[in-house]
């Protein structure tokens, strides 16, 4: 039943986090994003554009950093599934704002300057195409990519979830060949939100 | 208004001077003082500045923007240069392992700042080191984002080998007597690396 490989391709700041941890409870070995084991080797996987690292083998959810790659993801894992989170634009820039506003995280600009580019950042990049928080930007990124997967990931391969809506079990256990389990659809509160709470 | 929007190693240098040639104010990114573009781009997502006002014609900047572009500048003429994989993918070794490009991506590797060309260069080429597969793959990739664009009537895809007769026809205007100019990319960069 959990035989097949799936990937979440959703942009950052959709619930991607959420949605890894529903795929772990329904039984998957599921990896949001690098362990401090495999960061090095995720890091020079994107600067060298390959995206091969060996840890998305031994896994069989990925998610959280796939998305950049995901159109050669599709090609690769032939027989993979691809799940793309959404999320509504008002919360979305709201999420991607808190991110940079409450963290311990200096604005990207900086980080670009400083001698501190790390991983995360990188992603980042990759991910909004843009170091400050530029809504147009960030936004217009989040609709191409969205676009794009709609347009080229064949939909019998493909789930298009908003983990922020109730209801979900019953989009994604039907997608991954599994029974609908009677506990709640996990919600992760990201630290950037608990902080950002605190300071309000 | 045009854009250039090839990707790296494709003759984009040679096109910006064919567009000079042809009467175009050209520009080319990497000519002084305008430099600053690319910080700005990397911060705000998109390559604009004040001075593109004073130019027809802007190349070496928009092809990782190709999306936001067409979006942005519906109207606009773009020209996407292309060149036949073999010889790009020689040219792209040159390039990426040019003892230029190496340093610069030592400096980023001991966590230096990271430099803003070769931040585009990443952007573009999708990689920072020389990976076969990984730019195929990318090449691969921007041919389709071209292909998937609305309104392919404004788009010219132009092998800068082919001389003036495309581009001419795309632009409406006469062929010139002078030879198309070619811009021999490894001398080019030996240069800029020893001055």
């Amino acid at each position: 039943m959990l035989d097949c490989k799936v990937f979440e391709i959703g942009m950052m700041r959709t619930g991607t986090r959420s949605l890894a941890r529903a795929a772990q409870l329904l039984g998957y070995s599921a990896i949001h994003a690098p362990t401090r084991k495999t960061a090095e080797e995720f890091y020079q996987s994107v600067i060298s554009g390959e995206f091969a690292p060996e840890f998305i083998n031994d896994h069989q959810y990925v998610g959280g950093c796939a998305a950049p790659f995901w159109d050669r993801l599709l090609d690769r894992y032939p027989t993979a599934k691809f799940i793309l989170t959404t999320r509504d634009k008002r919360s979305w820039l709201r999420s991607c704002h808190a991110m940079t506003r409450h963290t311990n995280m200096p604005p990207l600009r900086e980080l670009v300057e400083s001698k501190s580019l790390s991983v995360k950042m990188l992603m980042r990049l990759l991910f909004f195409r843009c170091a400050d928080v530029n809504e147009e930007a960030m936004w217009s990124a989040y609709l191409r990519h969205q676009r794009s997967v709609l347009l080229e990931v064949p939909t019998d391969r493909l789930l298009v979830i908003d983990v922020t809506k109730p209801g979900q079990w019953n989009k994604l256990c039907p997608f991954l060949g599994c029974g609908v389990p009677d506990w709640p659809f996990p919600h992760m509160t990201s630290c950037w939100t608990d902080i950002s709470r605190q300071t309000a | 208004m045009i854009y250039e929007v090839g990707m790296g190693r494709t003759g984009t240098r040679s096109l910006a001077l064919a567009m000079e040639i042809l009467g175009y104010r050209a520009k080319y990114r990497r000519t002084r003082p305008e430099s600053k573009v690319l910080r700005h781009t990397i911060s705000r997502g998109f390559p604009i500045a004040d001075w593109m006002a004073d130019y027809d014609y802007v190349g070496g900047l928009y092809m990782p923007f190709l999306g936001q572009l067409a979006e942005r500048q519906p109207h606009a003429q773009l020209i996407a240069t292309i060149r036949d994989r073999t010889s790009w993918l020689t040219s792209c070794r040159n390039y990426l392992e040019s003892p230029k490009h190496l340093e610069e991506v030592e400096r980023y590797e001991a966590r230096q700042p990271i430099d803003e060309n070769l931040f585009m260069r990443f952007l573009m080429f999708g990689t920072m080191r020389f990976r076969a597969t990984a730019l195929i793959e990318r090449y691969d990739r921007y041919l389709r984002d071209l292909d998937a664009m609305p309104n392919q009537g404004r788009l010219l895809r132009l092998d800068v080998g082919a001389g003036w007769r495309p581009l001419c026809e795309f632009l409406g205007k006469p062929e010139p007597e002078a030879p198309f100019p070619h811009i021999q990319h490894r001398q080019h960069h030996a240069q800029a690396t020893t001055s």
